[in-house]
């Protein structure tokens, strides 16, 4: 009798551990839990041949660039190529390129000058579209946008003015304007991007500056952790106005941005009308008596603005970033006009300094009462507003 | 009165030091971020010290007149100042090691400096910085050398080591709290710290008026003291004897070099080794006397400054020669007086064994 029992459930366990693995197998999917079908698609292409498959409703240029059995080196949408070796594993490239996390492809044969591949979609392909940010990079952007982070305070001025300020689920500390952005949550302060508050934010796409991330630190925190990070690098007016439609573009309010471009670019039209007599100007950054002070150059954005309205800008300089310079060079520079940056939370001593500096009494500016105050965020701030700023400058440039 | 043969031997020293001053400043007046040709720079001289009424292109006259000159004129009045109190101080308390920071005044103006950057920012906006700043170090140098002195008074006598370890103590506490205040001010720490590593540039003509004056008169009287610390030399006990009133000349010599330290210490900011290395240079050329040591330190000080200055504000010549990068490179001064400085003490102590 004892026998028997052991019988039976030695016989009871073989069948469990039978069964087990298929009870806990899980289904690999990215897309919040609900499982789609995959779909497949097998494709033969010659080699220098660029074929468009559609997988699941989206379409991918798959280009054979170069083929040595059992090695084929594929490229697409024309980005960067991926190597494939014959029926293994697609190898990572060391791009991040979001397009392979949704396809698995696989090279099952090799024939002469004919390649065919083995496509499955995984099943998110349809719920995202890829935009190409300013840096290059073919960003996986879904196709319906309901949270977003944005990390400089130009991108959420600009959210609010295309309408989608209601859908911010977090900014970065220095958003101030419009007043209501004060109320969202920050994600990131001047230390760096709070990597958890950002995680349960949950956004679906993150949209930063990259002259904000000099050297790239909080864009490679956000990929490691596999966010959807869309970065701008706005250097002129015009990339502003481009920068508007792109964010347009990625919030699926396109019209409303182009409305918005059309009339800034009205009012920059007016401003370059305008008749100038070419004056220097400087654009004066910070000083207080005791130190060089910071100014803006040909390649900052308030070199622009002076451009477009028409002056000469004093300091010229490549590097797209403030520089410093000396007492002695400001005299013998001698700019017709010195406009210096104020901001009210952090006011700036710089006219002051200027106008009580006995050294600098005889610079034209100083003589002829053209030292003027601007507000900072209508100079530094790639967002609608720089447009307020070139009709500040243009009233003081021009006759 | 010294002999005849050595008299002259001073004058002649001090002849040539006052020629090396003047022809030292000259040249640096021609150095700058502006390139401004030398000839251009005499004409500016003779057109503005016999107001010859010429104009000049470019505001080549202002910057050599009323940012240069200044800036010289403020390293030669600095550098006198520190040397001479820096050699009253190793003539008092008989330690080559003694510099004039040793009784807390650098970190009691340090100190000061920063109370008064606060105050500035939070009450008195409307007076600026560069006014508020050089009064409140003041006020804080020289409260410290009062502290120091009243904490180390016992029985109408002052002890000169008591001085010295009170000053170590109070500097240290001074430090440890300017450098919390600076990290936790908020707002541009940046020329603060650039003041505490010693700052010649952005002198005007109001910083050398107010300055010479103060330092000109501590000058003086330390130079007229100088017997009376060639006796402080042989001991205290031994300099009454030679009848000289201790106590009162003790004061003297302090105060004036409290005084002239504290005036550089609130315009500039503090500016190391100048005070410690140039009376040693000098006293092995001139000898351990006061007399000549005192106003040839003095001398020797601001030809030595007058340079580390013209290297400090001129870096970036140094810095694109060497790195290919144009970029504004502004040395504090201390940092410039610290790097000739440091080798050239290790150099002395290698020299005295």
């Amino acid at each position: 009798m004892k026998t028997k029992k052991f019988v039976i459930i030695i016989t009871l366990i073989i069948i469990a551990s039978a069964l087990l693995p298929g009870c806990i197998e899980s289904n690999e999917d990215d897309n919040g839990g609900k499982n789609e079908p995959p779909i497949s698609v097998t494709e033969v292409l010659e080699l220098n041949e660029s074929k468009i498959i559609t997988i699941d409703n989206t379409d991918y240029n798959f280009t054979v660039k170069k083929i040595e059995d059992p090695t084929v080196i594929l490229a697409l949408n024309g980005n960067d190529s991926m190597i494939m070796l014959k029926s293994n594993e697609p190898e990572e490239t060391d791009t991040d390129f979001d397009g392979v996390n949704d396809l698995e492809i696989n090279v099952t044969e090799i024939a002469g000058s004919k390649v065919t591949l083995d496509l499955r979609s995984t099943g998110s392909a349809s719920k995202y579209r890829y935009i190409t940010d300013d840096m290059g990079q073919n960003v996986k952007v879904p196709k319906k946008v309901d949270k977003i982070v944005s990390m400089a305070p130009s991108i959420t001025e600009i959210l609010f003015a295309l309408s989608v300020g209601d859908k911010l689920v977090g900014r970065d500390q220095a958003s101030n304007y419009p007043a209501s952005a004060q109320d969202i949550d920050i994600v990131s302060t001047y230390e760096g991007v709070d990597m958890e508050m950002l995680l349960v934010k949950d956004p679906d796409i993150i949209i930063m500056d990259k002259s904000l991330d000099f050297y790239d630190t909080n864009y490679n925190k956000m990929k490691d952790y596999g966010l959807n990070v869309f970065r701008l690098y706005p250097r002129t007016i015009i990339d502003v106005l481009n920068n508007i439609e792109t964010i347009g573009l990625v919030t699926n309010t396109l019209p409303t941005a182009k409305e918005l471009t059309d009339g800034l670019r009205d009012r920059i039209d007016t401003v370059e009308t305008r008749e100038t007599l070419k004056p220097k100007v400087l654009y004066v950054i910070y000083y207080d008596g005791t130190t060089s002070p910071w100014v803006g150059t040909s390649s900052t954005f308030s070199g622009d603005l002076i451009i477009t309205a028409g002056g000469k800008v004093a300091v010229d300089d490549e590097m797209g970033i403030a520089i410093q310079i000396t007492v002695e060079e400001i005299i013998s520079l001698n700019p017709d006009i010195i406009f210096t940056s104020q901001d009210d939370q952090w006011p700036t001593p710089s006219r002051d300094a200027i106008l009580n500096d006995e050294a600098l009494k005889d610079v034209n500016a100083v003589k002829n009462n053209l030292v003027i105050d601007v507000n900072a965020d209508l100079v530094d701030r790639p967002g609608p507003r720089i447009v307020d700023g070139l009709e500040l400058f243009s009233d003081y440039i021009a006759i | 009165m010294p002999q005849a043969k050595v008299v002259l031997k001073w004058s002649t020293t001090l002849f040539v030091l006052v020629i090396a001053i003047v022809l030292s400043a000259i040249v640096c007046l021609t150095i700058g971020s502006v390139t401004i040709p030398a000839e251009v720079v005499f004409q500016i001289l003779i057109n503005r010290l016999f107001d010859q009424g010429m104009t000049f292109e470019h505001g080549y006259d202002v910057i050599v007149w009323d940012l240069r000159l200044p800036g010289i004129l403020m390293a030669i009045l600095v550098g006198v100042a520190l040397s001479t109190a820096g050699a009253t101080m190793q003539g008092l308390f008989r330690n080559p090691l003694a510099d004039p920071f040793v009784i807390g005044v650098s970190s009691g103006g340090a100190f000061g400096a920063i109370i008064g950057l606060i105050v500035q920012q939070r009450m008195l906006s409307s007076i600026p910085k560069e006014h508020v700043l050089p009064i409140a170090s003041f006020i804080g140098a020289i409260g410290t050398i009062f502290l120091v002195y009243l904490l180390s008074k016992k029985g109408g006598k002052v002890s000169v080591t008591t001085m010295l370890l009170v000053g170590i103590a109070l500097s240290s506490f001074f430090s440890a709290v300017t450098m919390f205040l600076t990290y936790i001010q908020v707002g541009d720490p940046r020329s603060v710290l650039f003041w505490m590593m010693g700052a010649l540039d952005n002198i005007r003509w109001y910083n050398v008026q107010i300055s010479f004056p103060l330092i000109l008169v501590g000058v003086v009287i330390l130079i007229i003291y100088s017997r009376d610390l060639n006796a402080f030399s042989v001991g205290e006990n031994t300099a009454k004897q030679l009848g000289v009133n201790v106590e009162r000349s003790k004061m003297i010599l302090l105060s004036a070099a409290a005084l002239v330290t504290a005036v550089a210490v609130a315009f500039t900011g503090i500016i190391g080794f100048v005070g410690l290395i140039i009376p040693h240079v000098m006293r092995k050329i001139v000898g351990p006397d006061h007399r000549i040591l005192i106003p040839s330190s003095a001398l020797f000080g601001g030809i030595f400054l007058i340079w580390a200055n013209t290297l400090s504000l001129n870096f970036s010549d140094i810095y694109e020669a060497l790195s290919g990068e144009p970029r504004l490179v502004i040395l504090p001064v201390g940092v410039v007086t610290a790097l000739f400085g440091a080798p050239f003490f290790l150099y002395l102590l290698m020299v005295r064994k």
